[in-house]
């Protein structure tokens, strides 16, 4: 493999999910030059739901939200350090997503004090797509209560309702009037 | 339906319908700049014989598919590494023949050929470690351990 044209290696290269991206890396000097560049991590977050997650994501449906984040602020003038680190924690927002298990576990407060806030602030719409799955959970009958939940994952789903209000001017589509009218976790 | 002729890298000549061919952009375009269909053989000095076969196999299977997209970014070829069953069986050939159909691909300018030749390296490469990546292809770890150690540094960031 290492005997193909950087440009072949490239387009492999952007098929690729974060972590799968990065194994790669750390593989030979040759594939690391040719990988390691602010164009294919732009490329990798510019897949809406990272390509192989979103069939997961799909038993929320949001993949028919088509999600991409519009902001994404990796650019020709970033070092490709600094585009890996946003590719790695777009990754790791998407992972929290897809693992349902996540959710209710120790890990999930976490990743979220790893990557949330950050990217919150970069207005990844991970804050969007978790505001609509416990509500989808909520529905499910799988979440329970918003005040039985642990005290971290309360402030958690606070801190989405927030930055979700304060960054959409209009209601989410993700969000059905019916959902709205039935979601009673965040009352 | 015209013929044309193409000639292997290893001399073997192989006929082939005009609109076959022609799924390859540099062939396309060489005959356009030729004008008319020509007589000769018309040489790929880069490819072999069995590559060429497989590659004019895979033309002869497509020839009815629309023109790839120009617009890269409407292109929905890069939203996944999804590849229809017969590109999937077509491409169960071993390493060597694989990256030949990728550079050949490459060089006479069949992108849906290439990007499935490239999807299908992406999924064996998907969920291994560098270690497993490097023992699937061959290929020879250059790193120092300084150098393994200082790219992991580089990549702490949010770590615990």
């Amino acid at each position: 493999m290492d005997r193909l044209p950087l440009e072949i290696l490239r387009q492999i290269a952007s098929y690729l999910p974060y972590n799968s991206l990065s194994s790669l890396s750390y593989v030979s000097r040759k594939i690391r030059l040719a990988i390691h560049d602010w164009q294919i991590y732009k490329a990798i977050v510019d897949v809406p739901n990272h390509g192989s997650l979103r069939q997961l994501l799909g038993r929320y449906e949001l993949d028919d939200l088509r999600v991409k984040w519009t902001r994404n602020p990796i650019t020709a003038g970033m070092s490709p350090e600094e585009c890996e680190l946003y590719a790695k924690a777009d990754y790791n927002c998407w992972t929290i997503l897809a693992e349902e298990y996540k959710l209710m576990s120790p890990s999930f407060t976490r990743d979220f004090l790893q990557y949330g806030g950050i990217m919150a602030a970069r207005a990844h719409p991970f804050t969007q797509l978790n505001l609509h799955r416990p509500v989808h959970l909520h529905n499910l009958g799988k979440l329970g209560r918003f005040h039985d939940l642990p005290v971290a994952h309360r402030y958690i789903f606070s801190f989405w309702i927030t930055t979700y209000l304060l960054s959409s001017p209009v209601p989410a589509q993700a969000i059905s009037r019916q959902e709205d009218e039935e979601d009673s976790i965040f009352v | 339906m015209s013929q044309i002729i193409l000639l292997s890298s290893d001399n073997v000549e192989m006929k082939v319908d005009k609109e076959v061919a022609e799924r390859s952009i540099l062939i396309k375009n060489m005959l356009e700049d030729v004008g008319e269909t020509p007589d000769q053989a018309i040489p790929i000095p880069n490819v072999n014989e069995g590559v060429l076969r497989k590659v004019i196999e895979w033309c002869e299977h497509h020839r009815n598919d629309p023109p790839p997209p120009a617009d890269e970014d409407s292109d929905s070829r890069k939203k996944s590494t999804d590849i229809e069953e017969w590109d999937q069986k077509f491409m169960q050939v071993d390493q060597e023949m694989l990256f030949e159909i990728i550079l050949a691909a490459n060089y006479l300018d069949i992108k849906p050929l290439l990007d499935v030749g490239c999807k299908t390296v992406a999924n064996m490469i998907k969920g291994k470690s560098p270690e497993e990546i490097r023992k699937t292809f061959n290929i020879q770890n250059d790193f120092t351990p300084e150098e393994e150690d200082q790219i992991r540094r580089e990549n702490e960031w949010a770590e615990e």
